[in-house]
């Protein structure tokens, strides 16, 4: 005998996602989920956005690792609310984590979240956790062929920020060719090249985003 | 291992399932699975095999239709399958064909013991 269920598996991720979206949006708060491969220098661009835009914006972080808090620490470091988040050997943050998170940062007193996710190219692409944006990380030194390998994550994406542009002359890697697969996989994705090392690129990129914060504050949502 | 999370929410979903319609063991769960969402059947099989040992899901057999990916052509409407990520239509050479299925994750239904 069978008995039809038809149920989506992520469906009580989804329904936390949306809880917290709503959270999110009654503190007019702008909610980043940022994805990468681990090493490609995440805490490292947070860092670099967080000296440019404190001034501006107030700011907040939750980091997402498998074990320590190294990563909060370094943003503590820079006078910004950090909480770090261990999921003890989940390879993703979910809606649940970033709810239980959300009890220890004062939201009302924010602008901008940003939500970095556990280092991986694959499981968090499936899992909301309320942002309004997920972006990804990309640096140069892992190869111009993840675009098409990874292509979820892409495609999800709004925003690509290719950083260790100062590597290029030693990595084997064509920025112009992760650009052509990224503009197929996601003709709307706006792509930036940055170096943290050097600091190059980064001034566009915090531009950019202080105008998202600004423009989904001043529409409401 | 997102594996490990989607078994512990198809436990969620069937448990739910198993107290509304009062059953007491399943022979299998149906799950629809599309080729773009990454998830290993073997890896899937495994966790569900762990988290659901000694409780009444144990022996549950969880069977994975695995959803071709498929795309619709916006300029000819041609739909066509793909064993990955497609730019253009085999037929007519379309950009940015719309994809259609293989992004599924879905319980579909539960086998009941006769």
């Amino acid at each position: 005998m069978r008995v039809p269920v038809v149920r989506n598996i992520l469906e009580a991720n989804d329904r936390i996602a949306n809880q917290n979206r709503e959270i999110f949006d009654r503190n007019n708060l702008f909610v980043i989920n940022l994805m990468s491969s681990p090493g490609a220098g995440k805490t490292s661009l947070l860092e670099k956005t967080i000296d440019r835009l404190k001034d501006r914006l107030r700011i907040g972080v939750i980091e997402g690792d498998i074990q320590c808090s190294l990563d909060a620490e370094r943003i503590a470091a820079k006078g910004v609310q950090a909480i770090q988040i261990n999921t003890d050997g989940a390879c993703h943050l979910d809606g649940n984590m970033i709810r239980e998170a959300l009890n220890q940062l004062d939201l009302s007193s924010l602008d901008l979240l940003i939500v970095e996710n556990v280092g991986n190219l694959v499981c968090p692409a499936e899992f909301k956790v309320g942002e309004n944006m997920k972006m990804m990380l990309l640096s140069v030194a892992e190869g111009d062929d993840k675009p098409l390998k990874y292509p979820l994550m892409f495609q999800e994406s709004r925003v690509l920020v290719i950083n260790k542009i100062d590597l290029l002359p030693y990595v084997d890697c064509s920025v112009e060719k992760i650009r052509e697969s990224v503009s197929k996989l996601n003709r709307d994705m706006v792509v930036f090249e940055v170096s943290c090392r050097t600091g190059v690129g980064l001034d566009a990129w915090t531009d950019w985003l202080e105008a998202q914060v600004n423009r989904s504050k001043t529409s409401g949502n | 291992m997102h594996e490990m999370a989607l078994a512990q929410s198809i436990i969620e979903i069937v448990e739910q399932e198993m107290n509304h319609y009062q059953l007491d063991k399943l022979k299998a769960i149906h799950l629809a699975v599309g080729r773009m969402t990454a998830v290993v059947p073997e890896q899937m099989k495994l966790c569900f095999e762990i988290l659901t040992e000694n409780t009444r899901l144990a022996g549950t057999e969880l069977k994975m239709k695995i959803v071709p990916v498929t795309y619709r052509c916006g300029v000819c409407n041609q739909e066509f399958t793909s064993e990955g990520i497609t730019f253009n239509c085999p037929s007519c050479n379309g950009e940015n064909p719309e994809l259609i299925f293989g992004r599924e994750l879905k319980i579909e239904f539960l086998e009941v013991m006769d």
